[in-house]
Formats: structure tokens, sequence, C-alpha cells
């Protein structure tokens, strides 16, 4: 249970809440769970927020509901580096269906306070649903699985409500996280990751969910290294997941985009942190991350090559048929692509990596303590541990970008991948490097190496992306295909020598930075 | 920064050489880069590390008396193996630099009255007189079965010392250094079990300054 304040409300609940909501069709929605059906209830619920939605930009969800008779204001609460299923949860009876501002502003940061007002208040939409709860009890943790079904109504508009929500009452996470695994096995569900107010606002505006880049992270140098890595680990999986609605709803490129540089975030802080992780247990995990990266790859190369390649590539004399052969093949292709992924993404499957990797990282089970002397591990600072490995992954880079300079493009792609794990391992972990290295001009001069090789990489996977493309090419599109592919082949490879000048340049800037040793 | 840790006593044979080569590998496999400088004029941890399996965690051995005070900066961590004297100006200032000294100490009367004066004698060093550094004590080959071990006890009581950590005697010890090896190097019972009395000893050096009360005192 979270801190009451005090200030004179008689409350129904306040809580710290861990839930997870999955979507499922409908008449399937109960099995699967054990015995204990509490009373069915219908829900009414209003949400209120600024015209300029300032509640929701805080992410705050205030709404007023009406219970089997009783009313009730909510207001919701999530931290943007929390936990990733966990949110802050405050109730007080009404009187009536006006919100209780008061009781609001007690509740929200000071800027928010002066915003609301019974003026600035709307009513933004509404939610109607019923609720079958079942509570059970095992040795370690109390679980209630409800089943909403209804509508979201906003200005015309509604949107289906189909799909449970696992709520820990209380007890052990792990034990949380079989009662929903054994849900999964049972049910086809697929995983939800916005709620319901996220999906009220989203209709009420006509939108479709969109692509969320990750907030900067700045790990504190002194911090306690496991503290540290949850940081990072929170930080890199609610980035995936922030970015779920807007891959499997919108398709949008961007979001695909965004949830591949989540996958390597994630991933390039488990290489960073492997010596003092227990990571025997995990492999199926990342390989599964790796498995959605790759898949998604192919839409990210069909949807750069669409955006950035076609138009040089036209200006460059393609001509207009070869390019409308190019710009279909490669759209049909992205969608058989897209549509792989996403089955994937909304599969049962998915769902339960999902909460797999959720119940690693908040389980905080991952630090090593093999050894007695792993016990030192909980007390270092994490600038302790950060500095040789920033430092290691910086040597690898000069390294690798000296060999480049003479090399192949093949080295060049080779220097991108040490570009990429230096900048997502190491950056938010700069920090300990000041105040005798500009960590600000380190970012920055590591980002402009990383667009650099990005171009260069995107000219260089020209010829194997279309390769991959062709053998879905049918009929007499195929000569035009084929001839198409001649010409990016020739193009890229002349447009490579001044992209490599690019990146040459970049490197240079990037080695002026020396790493001093004793920072 | 590197933290310097020198190991010394004017007692010769006091394990001073164990002490620092078992310090350097504890902190090595936590994660730290770690490097052991050996000044003992009979370079018992060069031999050592000459030993040493390629295989094993990393530990880099300066040679202090070729190229006296150098170490590379990336080190985080600096074991100093030092002489058994306090005579030359050089060890002198490894203390003066050093931001924890260590000494070893057997359960003997001799090593018992060498160490006291030879912690009389340390006293003598401005930045060990300023509550700057901290000393810590560590009993070696020690045996609670032992009637010279309690004695030994007793005696640091009378003094107002404290142990910080107690190495137990164990044939494992020169078994492993035979072969470059600490028992941080082995992951067996034996090995695991000899850590544990380790693990007070580099709490105490990897304590934050801040955390930890300044003074000339032999902590425990």
């Amino acid at each position: 249970m979270g801190a009451e304040p005090n200030d004179g409300f008689r409350r129904v609940l306040v809580s710290s809440e861990t839930e997870i909501k999955f979507a499922v069709e409908k008449g399937r929605k109960t099995e699967g769970v054990g015995e204990g059906t509490l009373r069915p209830s219908t829900y009414e619920t209003l949400y209120f927020d600024t015209d300029n939605l300032d509640l929701r930009r805080d992410r705050v969800e205030l709404c007023v509901r009406k219970r089997d008779g009783q009313v009730i204001q909510k207001i919701k609460t999530r931290q943007a580096n929390g936990s990733l299923i966990g949110c802050q949860s405050h109730e007080i009876v009404l009187s009536d269906l006006e919100p209780n501002l008061e009781h609001a502003r007690a509740l929200l940061a000071p800027d928010l306070r002066d915003v609301i007002s019974p003026s600035a208040l709307k009513p933004q939409f509404r939610t109607r649903f019923s609720r079958i709860s079942h509570q059970f009890a095992t040795d370690s943790c109390i679980t209630r699985a409800s089943f909403d079904e209804g509508c979201i109504e906003a200005t015309g508009r509604s949107e289906l409500i189909s799909e449970v929500e696992f709520k820990l009452k209380g007890g052990r996470l792990n034990s949380y996280t079989q009662e929903c695994l054994s849900f999964l096995a049972e049910v086809p569900a697929a995983l939800l990751i916005e709620s319901k107010a996220a999906r009220g606002y989203r209709l009420a505006a006509g939108e479709l969910p969109h692509a969320i880049g990750a907030p900067h992270l700045v790990v504190p140098w002194n911090l306690p290294l496991p503290q540290a890595i949850l940081r990072i680990l929170r930080h890199g999986f609610q980035h995936f997941l922030d970015n779920y609605p807007a891959v499997t709803l919108a398709a949008e490129p961007e979001g695909i985009h965004q949830m591949r540089v989540a996958v390597r975030r994630l991933l390039s802080a488990i290489r960073m942190f492997a010596p003092v992780l227990r990571l025997e247990d995990t492999r199926g995990l990342f390989q599964a991350l790796k498995t959605i990266f790759t898949q998604l790859g192919g839409v990210r190369e069909a949807d750069v090559f669409i955006a950035e390649t076609l138009l040089p590539l036209a200006a460059a004399g393609l001509g207009k048929t070869l390019e409308s052969v190019l710009r279909r093949e490669i759209a049909a292709f992205r969608a058989a692509a897209y549509e792989r992924a996403r089955t994937e993404l909304t599969s049962a499957e998915f769902a339960r990596l999902v909460v797999q990797l959720n119940d690693w990282i908040e389980s905080k089970n991952w630090l090593k303590a093999d050894r007695p002397i792993d016990a030192l591990l909980v007390e270092r600072a994490a600038e302790d541990f950060a500095v040789p490995r920033i430092r290691a992954l910086h040597a690898k880079l000069l390294r690798q970008g000296a060999k480049a300079r003479c090399g192949t493009l093949d080295d060049w792609h080779r220097t991108r991948i040490a570009a990429k794990r230096l900048r997502y391992a190491g950056e938010p972990l700069f920090q300990a490097l000041a105040p005798k290295i500009d960590t600000e001009r380190l970012s920055k001069q590591l980002s402009r190496l990383q667009n650099s090789l990005g171009r260069l990489n995107d000219l260089q996977t020209i010829a194997p992306f279309l390769a991959r493309v062709r053998p879905h090419v049918q009929g007499r599109s195929r000569r035009n295909f084929e001839a198409a592919e001649h010409f990016c082949r020739g193009w890229s490879g002349a447009a490579a020598a001044s992209l490599v000048d690019h990146a040459e340049e970049a490197m240079k800037g990037f080695e002026r930075i020396e790493l001093d040793a004793s920072a | 920064m590197t933290k310097h840790v020198c190991v010394i006593n004017w007692k010769g044979g006091c394990g001073k050489t164990t002490i620092a080569t078992h310090l350097a590998v504890a902190l090595a496999s936590s994660g730290l880069e770690t490097g052991l400088a050996d000044y003992d004029r009979q370079e018992t941890a060069k031999l050592w590390e000459k030993l040493r399996p390629k295989d094993a965690v990393a530990v880099s051995l300066i040679n202090w008396r070729k190229d006296f005070g150098r170490s590379p900066d990336s080190l985080q961590r600096l074991i100093v193996d030092c002489p058994p004297s306090l005579r030359t100006k050089r060890v002198r200032a490894i203390i003066a630099e050093s931001n924890i000294a260590v000494v070893p100490i057997l359960p003997s009367i001799f090593d018992e009255m060498a160490t006291l004066a030879f912690l009389k004698r340390l006293e003598a060093i401005k930045s060990v007189r300023k509550h700057k550094k901290r000393v810590l004590l560590v009993a070696n080959r020690y045996r609670t079965d032992r009637s010279a071990s309690r004695r030994l006890e007793e005696f640091l009581l009378s003094e107002g010392l404290l142990l910080t950590a107690r190495i137990p005697e164990r044939e494992i010890y020169s078994d492993l250094a035979r072969d470059g090896l600490t028992v941080f190097d082995r992951h067996n019972k034996a090995a695991l079990e000899q850590q544990q009395a380790w693990l007070p000893l580099v709490r105490e050096v990897e304590k934050p300054s801040s955390t930890v009360s300044h003074g000339f005192q032999v902590q425990g």
C-alpha cells in the first residue's frame, strides 16, 4: 500500500498497482482462469482533461466512475522511468459526477495543480464496460483477473473493449508471473499495452498510435551498480513496449525503427553488464528478442529504401517504369514482412516473452551471486564498472575505424556496429567520464558518426535487400525488377565513395575526443 | 583515479606477497582493472606472475624495482607489495601515496613485537599521523584452535588494536601459489570457504573513503 497523504479525504483505496493486460477474443475470455468468480459489475467512466491535454502529457489519468450505484473519482499516475507495469492509483468517493479538484490537486505535481480548474477541466471520452473478476490465491500471491467487455466512446466514434487485466493484489511477482503465463498457455491472447484511457484519448483525437523515442537517460556515476543496471534495463524495455501500439496498430515506419532501437539498447546493455549478470536461464528470451528484431529488419529495410533511396535513384535516371516496379514490389514485400512480424507480435507467445522479460527485470535476481566476492557488486558504484567498459568499447571503435579507413565496406559495417554498441550501452553512463571528458561533445560526435555510418550501411544493404525481394517478384515484372536491381547496384557503388568520405570525416571528428585513461 | 593499497610490514615472512596477490586477484575478479606493483627486492610477486596461467583473471604486474612509481592510468586499483623496511624515502613515499596500508601479522611473539614497533614508526609519517590514512591489520596463518592465535587477539586488544581479517593457515595457499594462483581463481568448496575469510578485508578496502572514519586506527 502506498503512503496516504494527510489531506482529510475519505479514501476507498490508495495503492501501488501491478497490472498487465491482454486483448482476447469474445467468448474465449474466461477459459484458463481458476475458481472464485466475484460479482459482475458494470462500469461507466468519464475521463477529464484540459483542452491542451495537460494531464495526459504528465501521464496522469483523472476519471469519475459509476460502479454499481457508487460514484468514485480515480487518479492514476505513472512514472516515466518506473516499473513497466506499475502505477499509483488513488480513489475517493464522490456525491455526484463532478470531479473533486481539491483531491486531484493534492495528488498532482505543482505545475499541474495550477492548470486544473472547473472551467479548464472537460470530459474527453467515456468508457462503458461490464467486468467479471476472478480472484485466486496461491501460497505466494493473490491475483485478480478482470474480464472487461464494452466500448470506449468519444465524439461520435467508438471502439470495442474485450480484454483481461491481471492485477497483483499481494505477494510475490514471480508467482503472479506464473499465473499470467498459465493463462496465456490456455487462451490465445495478445499483449495490450495501451490503457483504456490511452485508447480513449486516441479515439477522441481520431489518431492512430505513434512512435515514441526513448527519453534521454543519464545514470548518476555514483549510483550503486544494481540500481544503475535496473534503470538501464527498465529504460530499454519500456522504450520497446512504448512502441508496441504504433507497430501493431499503425504499422508506422518510425515505430518499427524505434522498437528495433529499443531491442538493440536492451541487448547492448545486457552484453555490457554480462560479466556481472546471471544469464544462464535467459538465453531463450534474448534469442526471441533477436528474432523479433530480425523480423522487423525486413520491414525497416523496405521503409528506408522507399523513403530514402528511391528519390536519389529517380534523380540518377532510373526511369519511371523501373521506379514504379521497384516501388510496387518493395511495398508488397514490406506488407508481407510486416504481416509476419505483426502476427508474431500479437501472438500469445510474444505476450509470454514480455511477461517473462518483465519478471526477469523486476525480480532483480539478475546480479551474479555465485562467489563470495560477488557480494561486493551490490555496493559497487556504477562508475567503477562503467569506466573500463566504456573505455574498452571506445578503443574497439577506434581500432575498427582505423581498419576501415584502409579496408572494405564490411569493415565500415563493423565500425558501425562498434559505434552502436558504445552509444547504446555506454551513453547512459557517460557521466562517469565527466568532468575530464566533455561528455556532451562525445555524445554529439558519436551520434554524428553513427548517422554517417548508417547512411553508408543503407547503401551497402541495397544489393542484398533487392536480392531478397527478387524471388517474390512474379511474371512480367521480374525482368523490369532485375533491370532496376542492376541499375541500383551500379548507382550504390558510385555513391558509396562519397559516403565513405563522409564516414572518414565523422571518424576523424570522433577521434579528436581522447578518452583520457585516468577518467 | 587509481586507488593505491600498499601491503607493508618491516617484519619479513609475514605473508605480504600472499596478501598482495590475493587482494589483487579478488579485486580483479570482481570486475576492476587491477595492478600489482612489486617493490620487494626478492621480487616474489614477479615470480608469482610468471607462474600465473595466461587464462587466469588478468592482473597487470608492474616492476617498481625497475621503474619506480609508474603505473598505467587505466588502473582502478593498484596493490603495492612493499619490502620489509621503512628506511628508504621511496617506501615512505609509497605509504604517503597510498589510500590504505594493509599490515600482515603472524600469531607469534616476534611478529607481535616487531609489528607494534612498525606501527609506531608508521605514525611518524605525516599523512598517517594526521588521520588521512587507513591502516588495516590482517592476521595471516591464523588458527582458532591454536593458543598463539588467541594470544595475538589478546595482545592486540591490550594495545587497542583490532584485526580486519583472519586468514587461516591452509595448505591450499601454498599449493595454489605454486601455479601462480590464489583462492579467488578456484571455485571448489575449499577455495570458496577461504574466499569468505578474505571478504572483510576486501570490503574494507572497497569502502568509499567518505564512509569510513579517518585516522591511524587498525580497523576491525
